[in-house]
């Protein structure tokens, strides 16, 4: 495969609304993916993720900045001669066509000859597991099938780059994390670029070798799952990504790499790499996952438990924290200790689970 | 042409993929259709052209008898006002005689008038043929006419049934009479109207048919007629009688003749129109249909042919003059149960026909009648017609 | 603004030279035959003998025959909007909420009149309750009947247009959540209080769409004044006697703006006011099914009304066949083959003519009406809109407004058209166009837009993309439309009669002509003709939709599988 890495490079999309504001769906963006890399654009609806996947793939036009696949600038590439392929939210598989006839409907616009499309397409065909259904309607087929066909048709290309515009979304639960794997699976085999869209960060956590965060047309963070769950770099993303609580507070003291921050008269030591880009007198906020909360008889800080909920493996709890509301998730409770509505308990935080991000 | 066609009504429903082969092969087929079916009518005209080129030069070498029959040949366009029938077969009669092809459309007098009147810029016709002589004034005084004597009708028509300068040829008469339904007339106790006063009887309200003067020539010849017979003394008489006339007409029709179908139906008690075609429905199976004439006068249409100014064709049109004036053409009315009074003395006149020494005619004027033609439809539309 | 009109407009159009290319041809095309001609009509309307003048205006509104066309077709349109409408909520919610047996055959009844020839239930109305009419005087006795004048053409246009009322309402009440009633229902009111209070309100909307299209269908209909309006004389049918009778095209033009000003003011009425009031949300999920009404005594006889509304509307088409064999209706009713005779050797031209000229427009009007469709729902260009709404407005414009604005604008040069086939032609296709192109943009609304991407995505060009993915996907709705251009062409009349020259003739001319000489027989028998073709090809469209669809070529796949599966599993 000759896969290439891309760069957008100062990419913007401005739109005029029905009001006639101008609004920018993407908001100078810079990224680089590595050749071969699996990188997810991960955000809400409307942040302009889908709209960036669309610009690279040439179905929407660049009101500025450049896209590059390997050295070469796509900008004016119409988008039928652009080296990438997709797969579409819909599958978008030609429902007039056969499987088959899905799948080697490039390779025919190519004009390749019988000999070489064969050596194409069956490989595909193998590694997809398409080879009983080659001559089926794609209205004869399941959600899965439909999405591995629209799979195939996009791999036979041997693209520099593969899209995927959340593939996943109309699939149920299981079915989705088989295909997930499935596609990660196809993606190393093939070692290809691919760039993946989605909502669902469960998906974006298992696929990406490198999530991209977005929000309002902009980029917010980009790492691995690890840096973005453990690491992240503002409140919105700590609150997008997993689920978080957060306790408003001003910096104390500012070390090399670590900070003390004081929450309504608790101090807080927080264990922090870019612990310099925060000045003393900052307000800020403490992210505080969940399961990081520690619920005992004896602990840190004092609390009242407000809601105790059973849920099996879990047991959830909200804990009133010095007038802020803490959710809090302890694994298997079978073994310890519940506690009732009502009841005090006592909360305790590791340092090295705790962050803190700027104030909205 | 159709070959081609259903072939590429088969490309594009039954086959499935389309190939850029197959499409511009489609488009081809397309577009060379609608250039041949749009050409149609300059090559004709075209043709035509050549062909009088071609027999002007051997007029030059004095070789008339050849030249007349190269003329022969080519396509002419002719307004018809007869009958569809009676157009049509005369038309194939043309046709067969002279080996000139013609396209024809049929419409009412006045119809023709006002497209010619339309088409003086860009003439699109070369022939004229029937509708009442006083139109063919009218057009005439606009300059829409050209003239041309034939030889035939200067042997065969008598000189009031043409124009002396050729602007119009007279082919035929129809005099104006009443169409009444027996049926309505028994349940009334009355004898079918036989002067113009009788229409006036209130029996008639609602009951009575004509023509619109606006679109047909016939009902335009029984205004004239009406303004002549009782206005003969006193001009406002006229006028009197039309108003007193027209709260009595059910309705003013398109087409001259349909006042006939109404009355032979019983849809009215009454039709004023002309005699040919009375007999015509009666002929069609009317049964209740029977015809009387004004004895107190009655006027008559000198049914004409003429050549359109500007004709494209102006040679063919001669013929065309040539042949409409004879006979043979003048008697191809009664093969389709049209029955005319003929102008050509040897034309046989229809034994159908009504005979026109039983009628008390008016003294024909073609000339004053169209002269006066707007003006009286000007006055009745703005007077009776209210 | 500017820059971002540029990059998402107009560059687009830069960067795809087919497509530059089509929206340039087709606008060309919407220019020449619809916004130009319309133009000419507005000049020539203000003009007398070269100078700006008010005199065809004031000669239309200053009383007389003009003016009283203009109100007669008012009062009719306010007659027939109002009956047809009752009538066709009366139906619609008859079929929407009661078991009705064979609904399918009404569904049938419901298609007839949109694509009926011109004159059929105007020539059907004088045989039954003309003079001798079937009705009036063979049931009745009536001697005295007289079908001709304002109460002829309400009966006619009625049965004509409701209809048209008919597919707006049963498609507005279908579309009505059963929910809605059901909790009306549970809160204890009765089926009246229900209909009073939920059905109706919701339907209002309905209600005033289908008033005012057939209020514009009424305005604009030539065929039934010419043939039974007797006295009673339409704007429509005026403009044509101005026009091709006397040619003032002066009064004519003026008559045609007044005609045009009211159709579209009204049509703007009911796309942009009524159109944006509809309650109906649509959620994306299925409603579930009515419980229809199975008994009680209104439904007898609501049923049996609709039965025998229905059997008239049938006996309307039954009986002109029937009067094509008869020689002379109600005076000789022998039977006889005269008028075929008639029509198949001296009308025979006229078949001919008719039928080559349809079979030509068919395909360039099928197909520029999917392309139009096309471009409409899925590019982006400059100019888009002003395409949209040219092509849409059309519907709205009056076919007798279409022919004296193509004699004004092709009698002279530049484009001196006139007496060719191209403008007959252009006719037929402008005049069908609206329909096609709406079928085209449900049809495209109903395909993933993805789809198209897909296929450009893996490399296809745009005209790649348009004939092996998009047009194959909307080939019901294409080939809807070349039958709908096919019949509408073979029965158009209003525009058309203004453009027939010595060189084509016109069935629906020849029909006219032969309606206004009073040849009845003459006229059903060509009529017979039309209902013929048009019959057969409804038939065709119903089956090659189900025929084309790639529903059918799954099933067809998925038999194949079996078999080979089958024998398969025998080899092993």
């Amino acid at each position: 495969m000759n896969s290439k890495s891309v760069s957008l490079k100062n990419i913007t999309k401005e739109f005029t609304d029905d009001q006639g504001n101008k609004v920018k769906a993407v908001n100078d963006v810079n990224l680089t993916i590595e050749k071969g890399e699996f990188a997810t654009l991960l955000g809400p609806s409307g942040c302009g993720k889908t709209t960036t996947l669309r610009m690279i793939a040439g179905f929407e036009e660049l009101s500025y900045g450049d896209i590059y696949f390997g050295e070469q600038n796509v900008k004016d590439v119409a988008a039928n001669k652009r080296d990438c392929t997709m797969v579409f939210q819909s599958y978008a598989l030609f429902p007039h066509m056969s499987v088959y006839e899905n799948i080697i409907y490039g390779l025919k616009i190519k004009k390749l000859s019988d000999s070489e499309l064969d050596k194409r397409v069956e490989p595909v065909i193998e590694i997809m597991n398409l080879d009983v259904h080659r001559d089926k309607m794609p209205n004869q087929l399941s959600g899965g099938q439909q999405q591995r066909v629209a799979l195939a048709r996009a791999l036979v290309m041997e693209p520099s780059v593969l899209l995927f515009d959340e593939p996943l979304s109309n699939l149920d639960a299981k079915l989705r994390v088989t295909m997930r794997d499935e596609i990660r699976r196809v993606q190393q085999k093939v070692g290809i670029t691919a760039i993946y869209v989605t909502h669902d960060q469960s998906e974006a956590m298992s696929l990406s070798d490198k999530i991209v965060v977005m929000n309002e047309g902009r980029i917010e963070q980009i790492g691995s799952a690890m840096e973005i769950y453990q690491r992240p770099t503002s409140k919105f993303i700590s609150d997008f990504i997993g689920s978080a609580n957060f306790l408003p507070s001003k910096v104390s003291q500012v070390d090399s790499n670590q900070l003390k921050v004081i929450y309504s008269n608790n101090e807080l030591l927080v264990s922090q790499k870019n612990a310099k880009e925060f000045k003393v007198g900052q307000q800020v906020e403490v992210v505080i996952r969940p399961e990081s909360i520690h619920v005992s008889d004896e602990g840190d800080f004092e609390g009242k438990v407000v809601k105790s909920a059973f849920m099996g493996q879990t047991q959830e709890y909200e804990l009133e924290f010095n007038g802020t509301i803490l959710q809090a998730v302890v694994s298997n409770p079978s073994g310890g200790k519940i506690y009732a509505e009502g009841e005090k308990v006592a909360i305790s935080f590791a340092q090295s689970s705790l962050h803190v991000v700027p104030s909205a | 042409m159709l070959k081609a066609y259903s072939f590429m009504m088969k490309l594009i429903l039954i086959e499935g993929g389309f190939t850029l082969k197959k499409l511009a092969f489609i488009f081809m087929v397309l577009i060379l259709g609608v250039v041949i079916v749009a050409c149609g009518d300059s090559n004709g005209n075209e043709e035509a052209t050549a062909d009088q080129d071609n027999s002007n030069e051997q007029e030059k070498n004095n070789n008339e008898e050849e030249a007349t029959e190269e003329q022969l040949e080519g396509s002419l366009t002719a307004y018809v006002g007869f009958q569809e029938d009676h157009a049509i077969a005369a038309v194939n009669q043309f046709e067969e005689d002279t080996g000139i092809d013609v396209d024809m459309i049929r419409m009412s007098a006045g119809e023709i008038l006002a497209r010619v009147r339309a088409e003086k810029n860009n003439p699109q016709a070369d022939i004229w043929y029937g509708g009442p002589a006083d139109t063919f004034v009218a057009a005439q005084q606009e300059d829409l006419l050209q003239p041309y004597i034939s030889d035939v009708a200067v042997e065969g028509i008598s000189e009031e049934f043409r124009d002396e300068d050729g602007y119009w040829t007279g082919v035929y008469l129809g005099p104006v009479g009443f169409a009444s339904n027996q049926v309505f007339l028994d349940e009334h106790g009355l004898e079918a109207p036989t002067s113009w006063e009788d229409l006036l009887n209130p029996v008639y309200e609602d009951e009575i048919v004509m023509a619109h003067p606006a679109s047909s020539g016939t009902a335009y010849t029984i205004l004239y007629t009406v303004l002549e017979v009782l206005g003969k003394e006193n001009e406002e008489a006229g006028w009197e009688y039309l108003d007193q006339l027209h709260p009595l007409v059910q309705q003013y029709t398109t087409s001259g003749a349909a006042p006939g179908r109404m009355v032979g139906m019983g849809e009215a008690a009454v039709g004023i129109l002309f005699a040919h075609d009375i007999i015509k429905f009666q002929n069609e199976g009317y049964s209740d249909l029977v015809m009387t004439t004004p004895e107190d006068g009655t006027g008559f249409e000198i049914g004409s042919v003429s050549i359109i100014d500007g004709a494209p064709n102006p040679e063919l049109a001669e013929a065309f003059i040539d042949w409409a004036a004879g006979p043979t053409a003048q008697e191809v009315g009664q093969q389709t149960d049209n029955f005319q009074n003929l102008t050509h003395h040897d034309a046989q006149q229809p034994e159908q026909a009504i005979d026109l020494d039983d009628l008390n005619l008016i003294e024909s004027n073609p000339l004053r009648a169209g002269e006066l033609r707007q003006e009286i439809i000007d006055k009745w539309d703005n007077e009776v017609n209210k | 603004m500017l820059r971002d009109y540029y990059q998402n407009y107009i560059r687009p159009l830069f960067k795809q030279p087919l497509l530059l290319l089509m929206v340039s041809l087709i606008m060309l095309s919407l220019i020449t035959f619809i916004a130009y001609p319309l133009f000419k009509i507005f000049i020539v309307s203000f003009t007398s003998e070269g100078s700006f003048s008010l005199a065809g205006y004031q000669r239309v509104l200053s009383g007389g025959e003009l003016f009283t066309s203009l109100v007669n077709s008012l009062v009719l349109a306010i007659i027939v909007a109002t009956l047809s409408t009752v009538i066709a909520y009366f139906f619609a919610y008859t079929f929407a909420y009661i078991a009705v047996p064979f609904k399918k055959i009404f569904n049938g009844i419901a298609i007839l009149p949109l694509i009926s020839p011109p004159f059929v239930i105007a020539l059907s109305a004088i045989l039954l309750f003309g003079r001798g009419g079937f009705i009036s005087e063979m049931i009745f006795g009536i001697e005295n009947a007289n079908i001709y004048g304002l109460h002829g053409l309400v009966l006619v246009q009625t049965l004509s247009f409701f209809p048209v009322g008919f597919l707006v309402l049963s498609g507005l009440l279908r579309s009505i959540s059963p929910a809605l009633e059901e909790a009306s229902d549970n809160l204890g009111a009765s089926r009246w209080e229900t209909f009073k209070k939920v059905t109706l309100p919701l339907s209002i909307p309905g209600i005033a769409n289908a008033y005012l299209l057939v209020f514009i269908q009424s305005m604009a209909d030539f065929g039934n004044p010419m043939t039974i309006g007797g006295n009673y004389n339409t704007v429509a049918r005026e403009i044509y006697l101005q026009a091709v009778g006397s040619y003032n095209m002066q009064a004519g033009a003026a008559l045609a703006m007044l005609l045009l000003t009211i159709t579209l003011v009204v049509f703007s009425i009911q796309k942009f006011w009524v159109g944006k009031k509809s309650y109906v949300t649509v959620t994306g999920k299925p409603t579930s099914d009515r419980k229809m009404i199975g008994k009680g005594k209104l439904r007898g006889f609501m049923i049996g009304t609709c039965y025998s509304l229905s059997a008239t509307v049938m006996l309307f088409y039954l009986l002109v066949p029937v009067g094509s064999f008869i020689r002379l209706w109600g005076i000789d009713n022998s039977f006889t083959l005269d008028h075929y005779k008639f029509v198949f050797s001296i009308g025979q031209k006229a078949i001919v003519d008719t039928l080559q000229l349809s079979l030509i427009a068919t395909p360039i009007g099928g197909l520029i009406a999917m392309i139009i469709a096309f471009l409409i729902v899925r590019k982006k260009f400059a100019g888009k809109k002003a395409m949209e709404s040219v092509s849409m407005l059309s519907i709205a414009i009056p076919g007798t407004v279409i022919g004296i604005s193509y004699i004004l604008a092709f009698n002279a040069p530049p484009l001196a058209i006139t007496g060719t086939a191209l403008i007959i032609i252009a006719a037929f296709i402008i005049r069908s166009m609206p329909i096609g192109i709406r079928s085209g943009i449900t049809a495209l609304q109903q395909i993933d837009p993805s789809i198209e991407e897909a296929s450009t995505n893996l490399g296809a060009s745009g005209r790649k993309t348009f004939f092996a993915i998009v047009l194959p996907l909307i080939k019901p709705a294409f080939f809807s439309a070349l039958i709908y251009t096919f019949v509408k062409s073979m029965t158009a009349m209003s525009a058309v009669i203004f453009l027939i020259s010595a060189r084509y003739n016109l069935i629906t001319a020849s029909i006219l002509s032969q309606v206004e000489s009073g040849r009845i027989g003459v006229a059903s028998a060509y009529s017979t003709l039309l209902i013929i073709i048009m019959v057969i090809s409804l038939l065709l469209l119903n089956f090659s939709v189900k025929f084309f669809s790639y529903e059918r070529k799954a099933k067809k796949r998925m038999k194949k599988n079996k078999i080979t599966t089958d024998s398969a599993s025998i080899s092993n």
